[in-house]
């Protein structure tokens, strides 16, 4: 409890602190409310646009989970197979690595073109731009398992699937958490930008297409809200993965032994 | 001071035990000569200590009587006591071929053959019955007799009430116990130890020291230890193989022929024997023609 306080509370503090100073700057400075409403017009129009934002919060919770699961499945298998043959890691990351300089602004047209409107195309979008970072995280997770190790492995005559299994991929972990954490913001981007160009209107609208909708009637306060959920999309997405990465580490990694110590 | 030239592995001593020839050793990596040439004899149960420079190519030697890698040139033979194992041995080109079929099976690393290093080599993410079980784990025992065994080798170490920690939670010292464990689960035939203690305490170490030569006498394993220090090779081991030079070379191995039980290292025997060793390990080169590259 003391420690949920002592990490908890300065970012509260600081996140109010923020929030004051913004609604003081407002009301002194009167901007035109469609360049800059107050805090307290979003929260309002929160409120009052709470159905249509729940079910868009929904909708876009659950791309961005399916996408970081398909991302987060294909990059640790993926990263499992490059390891166990060179030519493979020599032949194919590098288009990895290429794939991921393509702007995903760029490809979500085509997702639309092969998936359609709607969900499938921005779960690809998500899983896409999350991919990577798992990728290759875990596969310089899995090269960098220590050689001692490795060596201890070959005196007892280890398989390939044995010493993946039982060594090189809990070396690996704690790579595969930072890939996941960093997966886990990048699939919210991902899904939203695949709202943008692929997704719906009408009641199961997600949060990028209520942030298109309220840009274009000038409802600022709308596109700050919708924001806003997005960004908690992202941060939920991040704290149940690193929650799962502290379970996984604390017992024996140097990264969650310090904190406690 | 007793020396004694490389001889026939005599099947005397440890039933089951391994015993260890090697001939003519000569070991390049990268272009490097490592080992210039390497003569060791070690009786099946007995315990030879290597002791000399750093670099020498101590480390390097263990690891080709191991099997961990192959020498360039010269022959190593590994025959069991029990003559119930296949010796092995590196022909001058270092590929492995059988020269001597006994009755049945094959000498193996990680069963037969155990290693210690001085890092311990503990997989952090496993409690310490797990390491220990380990080397079981991989042979295929089932997981309660392997849990059992490796349960029954910690009470042996005197680690039962660290069963369930993590290694991160041990100091140097319980570490390397359990690093001691986890080799000595298996029931290992050839016991190859390479600088287990070289990063710990002195009294630590002096502890440690003791429990590995009480182990030893219990077990009758036959045993290898590379060590920097004279003083653990002397209390120790029952001969003293020293190597000089880089690339490294052996010498005449050293007796030690102190009392049976806990070593006096004050006594006049045991000050004389590190002596012995210490003016082997300083004493200017006159190599013998015979044993020239």
């Amino acid at each position: 409890m003391k420690n949920i306080v002592r990490v908890g509370l300065p970012p509260i503090l600081t996140a109010i602190a923020l929030l004051v100073a913004w609604e003081i700057a407002v009301m002194v400075l009167k901007p035109a409310a469609y360049l800059l409403p107050s805090p307290l017009m979003i929260l309002r129009a929160a409120i009052a646009d709470s159905r249509q934002l729940l079910t868009a919060t929904l909708s876009t919770a659950i791309s961005a989970s399916l996408g970081f699961l398909i991302a987060a499945v294909v990059g640790m298998v993926g990263a499992s197979l490059l390891c166990q043959s060179a030519f493979l890691q020599r032949g194919l990351y590098p288009l990895a690595s290429l794939f991921q300089m393509v702007p995903l602004v760029a490809i979500a047209p085509l997702l639309v073109i092969w998936l359609g409107y709607g969900l499938s195309a921005t779960v690809a979008s998500a899983a896409i731009v999350a991919v990577f970072p798992v990728l290759a995280n875990t596969l310089d997770g899995l090269r960098s398992a220590d050689p001692g190790l490795r060596e201890l492995f070959r005196i007892y005559k280890a398989n390939r699937f044995t010493r993946w299994w039982k060594l090189e991929l809990p070396s690996a972990t704690p790579n595969i958490v930072t890939g996941l954490r960093i997966a886990a913001g990048l699939s919210v981007i991902g899904t939203v930008v695949g709202e943008f160009v692929s997704g719906y209107a009408g009641e199961n609208a997600p949060l990028g297409m209520v942030v298109l909708a309220a840009m274009r009637s000038a409802r600022t306060d709308l596109v700050f809200a919708a924001v806003a959920l997005c960004a908690v999309v992202g941060f939920a997405l991040f704290g149940v993965v690193s929650f799962l990465g502290w379970l996984s580490l604390r017992s024996w990694h140097a990264s969650t032994l310090s904190r406690q110590s | 001071m007793r020396s004694q030239e490389p001889d026939q592995v005599t099947s005397e001593s440890v039933p089951g035990a391994i015993g260890v020839v090697a001939r003519a050793v000569r070991h390049s990596f990268n272009g490097l000569n490592v080992i210039a040439h390497a003569d060791v004899q070690v009786k099946p149960g007995g315990f030879l200590a290597i002791v000399g420079d750093s670099g020498g190519g101590k480390t390097t030697l263990l690891r080709l009587i191991g099997g961990l890698i192959e020498p360039t040139s010269g022959q190593i033979l590994l025959s069991a006591n029990d003559q119930s194992k296949q010796s092995n041995s590196y022909s001058q080109s270092g590929h492995v071929a059988p020269v001597a079929t006994l009755n049945m099976g094959t000498i193996s690393p990680g069963s037969d053959i155990s290693f210690c290093f001085q890092e311990g080599r503990l997989l952090p993410w496993r409690n310490v019955l797990d390491n220990v079980a380990l080397p079981l784990e991989m042979h295929g025992v089932r997981p309660q007799e392997r849990r059992a065994a490796a349960s029954a080798m910690l009470a042996k170490m005197q680690l039962s009430d660290s069963e369930h920690k993590m290694p991160a939670q041990l100091s140097g010292g319980m570490r390397m116990r359990v690093a001691m464990a986890r080799a000595l689960v298996t029931r290992p035939k050839l016991l190859l130890l390479d600088e287990p203690f070289g990063a710990l305490d002195e009294v630590t170490r002096l502890a440690l020291d003791e429990e590995l030569r009480q182990l030893w006498q219990r077990t009758g394993t036959t045993t290898i230890l590379v060590t920097h220090s004279i003083q653990e090779a002397v209390s120790l081991a029952k001969e003293v193989l020293v190597m000089r030079g880089k690339p490294g070379r052996t010498l005449p191995t050293i007796a030690i022929d102190l009392p049976t039980g806990a070593v006096q290292r004050n006594s006049m025997q045991f000050v004389s024997l590190c002596q012995d060793v210490y003016q082997q390990m300083t004493a200017q080169t006159t190599q013998a023609p015979e044993q020239m590259p």
